[in-house]
């Protein structure tokens, strides 16, 4: 029988009963309205849509699959299902529009990494502000691949699977919104007489 | 400037996702430019800055009891009508509600009971299980082995030098009221080449090692992190908890059962080693009761 005909007494012989799925889904909540923020940059956006994956989540379950890493990214994945649909549905609805603030175009990061090496010695306590306005820049596309990395400690594998991606777009999304964090953290480190030199490393 | 692939294969290695071939291509590269190191340190140091600082929202109140209440088969509160649980339909066995209510006097008398009992903490029963993933707060892969080999890295990480400077850090960040040279008394070695990292320098963790090499005890201190499993299972100050861990990629040697609780903004984790020097140690660190509950 295929996933799609499973049914609760399938998913519950996979050891994720009722107690268990309610369990698991609340603590990933913190986890998942994270993600939610970062999609739709508000707050009130962000509890909308993570009422709505839990819905979906308890309607869906009989296709869960555990062996696609846990509940954690199959949550992670509806979510974004969700996000993704209501601005395609809000696109042909311009009314609607204003409620999704989908940043798809922002500013991707560089080309070619910065120096960041010489940022080793940085004061690490006092760049939450510039990172966090750095962060902030960023198209959502590459918040979420943060968010993944830097909050949920996930492996690339793990986040393309939830982006629905190969590992090399992770990969490369990744660095790129690396890069673009670096290149703003640098004024601050120069702010700070922290000197930046400009020959690669290695380069003697 | 940084060659990209180059940039790329440091970050890659901080993220401890270099496959072999890549492992042996950066180690002749570091041999040769030991210097960029510090790139793959960065990278790591800003991974935790973005987890600190994209990590500091959680989910309102409101939200948590929204989803709470989708939990219950009959719920009309949530905007979502099709909200029905698959296992909204289920029967529910017949229970005599007299029955029912002597159930749960009788469990409640035997939570007082174990509360009010005195204990042997490292009797470890455990009456309750709490499933809680921890994988995001104790995985760090490969950092504390190559601070153990790489004499190099670790000069690099280490900041506290002293045994003054250790004993400045326990008192005023964690106001431990275990004086240090009391410590010696239990072979006390602190922040051997295994250990990377220091409270109060910028970075989250600390790791103290007590006793002989057959025997030893280890605390671990970290500021508390929103991924951390104090956060994700909700650990209340004031008691220790037992953690089982599971197979989920966990290292250092908190791959055994361990103790955890909350003070103020760090987590402290007691992984023990014999019964009786372990509670020496929980008792000098003022390592609070043993929750009646344990989770992996």
């Amino acid at each position: 029988m295929g996933p799609v005909g499973r049914g609760l007494d399938d998913w519950k012989a996979e050891r994720l009963d009722r107690e268990e799925f309610e369990s698991k889904a609340l603590e990933h909540l913190d986890a998942l309205y994270r993600m939610a923020l970062q999609l739709s940059h508000r707050p009130e956006d962000a509890s909308d849509l993570v009422q709505e994956t839990i819905l979906k989540a308890i309607k869906a379950s009989s296709r869960f699959e555990p062996k696609g890493g846990g509940i954690r990214p199959w949550l992670f994945k509806i979510l974004r299902n969700v996000f993704f649909s209501r601005v395609v549905r809000d696109q042909r609805n311009p009314l609607a529009s204003e409620n999704i603030h989908f940043h798809a175009s922002a500013r991707p990061g560089p080309d070619e990494a910065e120096p960041a090496w010489n940022l080793a010695a940085l004061n690490w306590e006092h760049v939450d502000e510039r990172l966090k306005s750095a962060i902030d820049s960023l198209s959502v596309e590459y918040r979420e691949v943060l968010l993944l990395w830097g909050v949920e400690g996930m492996k690339y594998r793990e986040i393309a699977l939830i982006l629905d991606v190969p590992i090399g777009t992770v990969m490369s999304r990744l660095f790129r919104a690396r890069a673009a964090l670096v290149a703003q953290l640098g004024p601050l480190a120069a702010e700070a007489g922290i000197r930046l030199e400009d020959k690669p490393p290695g380069a003697g | 400037m940084l060659p990209i692939d180059l940039a790329n294969l440091l970050r890659i290695a901080a993220d401890d996702e270099l496959t072999a071939e890549q492992s042996d291509r950066l180690r002749a590269h570091l041999a040769l430019h030991p210097e960029d190191e510090a790139f793959v340190e960065f990278e790591r140091r800003l991974r935790a800055a973005v987890g600190r600082v994209m990590g500091k929202d959680q989910a309102p109140a409101s939200l948590r009891l929204a989803v709470r209440a989708s939990f219950e088969p009959a719920s009309q509160a949530l905007p979502f009508g099709s909200a029905a649980a698959p296992w909204a339909g289920r029967r529910r066995p017949f229970v005599p509600s007299g029955l029912a209510a002597g159930f749960l006097l009788l469990i409640g008398a035997a939570v007082v009971l174990s509360i009010a009992a005195p204990r042997d903490w490292f009797d470890w029963r455990r009456p309750v299980h709490i499933p809680i993933g921890v994988e995001g707060s104790l995985g760090f892969p490969g950092e504390h082995l190559r601070c153990a080999t790489d004499e190099h890295y670790a000069r690099s990480k280490l900041s506290l030098q002293s045994l003054d400077e250790v004993r400045a850090h326990l008192s005023d960040d964690l106001r431990w009221n275990v004086p240090v040279p009391d410590l010696s008394s239990f072979g006390y070695r602190f922040l051997n080449a295994g250990d990377c990292s220091v409270i109060g320098r910028g970075s989250d963790l600390i790791h103290l090692r007590f006793g002989s090499d057959a025997d030893v005890v280890s605390v671990w201190i970290e500021r508390s992190h929103p991924s951390d499993l104090t956060h994700s299972a909700g650990l209340r100050e004031g008691l220790a908890y037992r953690v089982v861990p599971v197979d989920r990629g966990m290292t250092r040697d908190l791959d055994k059962a361990y103790y955890a609780w909350r003070r103020g903004e760090y987590v402290l984790r007691l992984v023990p080693a014999s019964a009786a020097q372990s509670r020496e140690m929980a008792v000098a660190i003022g390592m609070p009761d043993v929750a009646p509950i344990d989770f992996n």
